[in-house]
């Protein structure tokens, strides 16, 4: 028991280990109620295992490749576990609700997470293999970032005012569709050509482009502004088939 | 513009190949030697009074350094116009003598054979657009002010890029296995131990011909699959099953 705390705090790198373990060893005793001495304890019903998984999932941030893949793994075991009355596997439905739980919680924006989940969805019925759970995982967390990410950029694009002008927004997004859509040369020439397109520079300049293009623009609002941009994101997320 | 000959030679000896070449003028010729030792070239060029005669450019040059020795016996050779004895402008033939004195190798030639005519270049690649814009050619007056910081704006624009590059470059390397129905049956992999279960009645099963199959999972225990996942397909017993077969 106390190895697999261990191994926990290894995999999860927790800013406070010693409040992380106090936690794991609260969490470990109140779920399973005199048996306390078993490491991975047998949870009864899907509620439990959905909220058992999601925490294995949110432990490491996604960018710790291995840890993520092995938390992931850990999710994966817990969903798929065979039950008193279920045989094992993780199917279509559960892998859903993992999904849209983890959505749930983040800063993205409805709409972008229903696209994104109709993306990478499996069927209720289907079985869900360890490589697809896992994509479909990545993939949320990564939305989620994005997401994060896009809100900070409009926090800077508008100067705190609240509603930012929505030329600059359009010339903005528009730069970042198109170092995103070239896509002829191998990955260190996109890199090379992303960064010379995105460069403060060539940003600055499209910016105050758009700006003499069009006398008075309108404005665009934060919730806008996110849903544009994630939806640029999903529109790159291959499609589970 | 490169020229093919083949013309196959035998027996030690002083085979000669001769070639009209559709052009005049020659920059380069390559080959590919095979078991020649010496090669000398002669090419016809127009004389001084109207008349054609032929001119070694090239003499015994040595393709094999030892004739008895495989060193060199099925190398490319590239002869170019400074190599050449005389000048190979205005030429209406070439000729290619090969001589291997060395009773070892019955059969001696060259092979593919090219002449380039001058002028070509390598192919350029097609340059990028973006490589030309690195540096702006004026800077905006209005930078400061009303546009927002462009090197947060920069900052966060990239970090927005690479969090797509990620998710772009991947994709779920495994298959869902989804089917619409036909009556073969796929096994792909080999399963750990298989475990199934049933989908709901009249959802779910696709149904052709009254055979309805439905997906089942191999689970790896190791939990971490990075192999083919196994799509393996069992039927239930309460339809009728017309046709069976494995692929």
């Amino acid at each position: 028991m106390v190895r697999e705390a261990l191994l926990k705090v290894l995999e999860a790198r927790p800013e406070e280990p010693v409040s992380f373990l106090a936690d794991y060893f609260e969490r470990l005793v109140l779920g399973s109620p005199g048996a306390a001495g078993e490491a991975a304890a047998e949870l009864p019903g899907p509620p439990q295992r959905l909220a058992r998984a999601l925490w294995y999932v949110r432990l490491a941030h996604h960018s710790h490749r291995t840890a993520f893949d092995s938390n992931a793994g850990a999710a994966y075991e817990v969903l798929g576990a065979s039950g008193r009355r279920r045989k094992a596997g993780v199917d279509g439905r559960l892998y859903s609700e993992l999904l849209r739980r983890i959505c749930q919680h983040g800063g993205a924006p409805a709409e972008a997470a229903a696209a994104l989940l109709g993306r990478v969805r499996c069927r209720d019925h289907e079985a869900v293999p360890f490589d697809v759970f896992r994509y479909g995982v990545l993939t949320c967390f990564v939305l989620l970032e994005f997401a994060a990410k896009a809100d900070a950029l409009f926090g800077v694009l508008d100067s705190g005012s609240g509603a930012a002008d929505g030329r600059v927004c359009q010339a903005v997004l528009r730069a970042l569709e198109d170092a995103l859509g070239t896509g002829n040369f191998s990955l260190p020439g996109r890199y090379l050509e992303a960064g010379s397109k995105l460069g403060p520079d060539g940003l600055a300049l499209a910016m105050d482009q758009a700006l003499q293009e069009r006398k008075l623009g309108t404005s665009m609002s934060r919730d806008e502004f996110l849903k544009k941009a994630t939806a640029l994101f999903v529109a790159k997320v291959k499609p589970v088939e | 513009m490169p020229v093919r000959v083949a013309v196959p030679v035998r027996g030690g000896g002083l085979p000669v190949r001769g070639l009209r070449p559709p052009v005049p003028q020659v920059q380069e010729i390559v080959f590919r030697n095979f078991y020649t030792a010496f090669l000398s070239v002669r090419v016809q060029r127009p004389g001084p009074s109207g008349s054609r005669r032929w001119v070694t450019c090239l003499r015994d040059y040595c393709l094999m350094p030892c004739p008895h020795t495989e060193e060199g016996s099925q190398d490319y050779f590239s002869l170019r116009r400074h190599q050449m004895l005389c000048d190979v402008d205005q030429v209406t033939a070439v000729r290619f003598i090969l001589r291997q004195p060395s009773p070892v190798w019955l059969h001696f030639t060259i092979e593919e054979l090219q002449i380039f005519p001058p002028g070509q270049k390598s192919p350029q690649k097609d340059f990028p657009s973006w490589l030309s814009q690195l540096t702006p050619p004026e800077q905006p007056a209005s930078l400061h002010g009303e546009l927002p910081d462009p090197e947060k704006v920069s900052t966060e624009v990239q970090q927005m890029w690479v969090l797509t590059e990620v998710i772009r470059a991947r994709q779920a390397a495994a298959r869902i296995g989804r089917f619409d129905v036909s009556p073969a049956i796929l096994l792909v992999g080999a399963p750990a131990s298989p475990h199934f279960w049933r989908s709901p009645p009249g959802g779910g099963c696709s149904r052709r011909d009254g055979v309805g199959v439905w997906g089942g999972l191999s689970r790896q225990s190791d939990g971490a699959a990075q192999g083919p996942t196994v799509a393996l397909f069992q039927v239930d017993g309460c339809y009728d099953i017309n046709l069976l077969s494995y692929t």
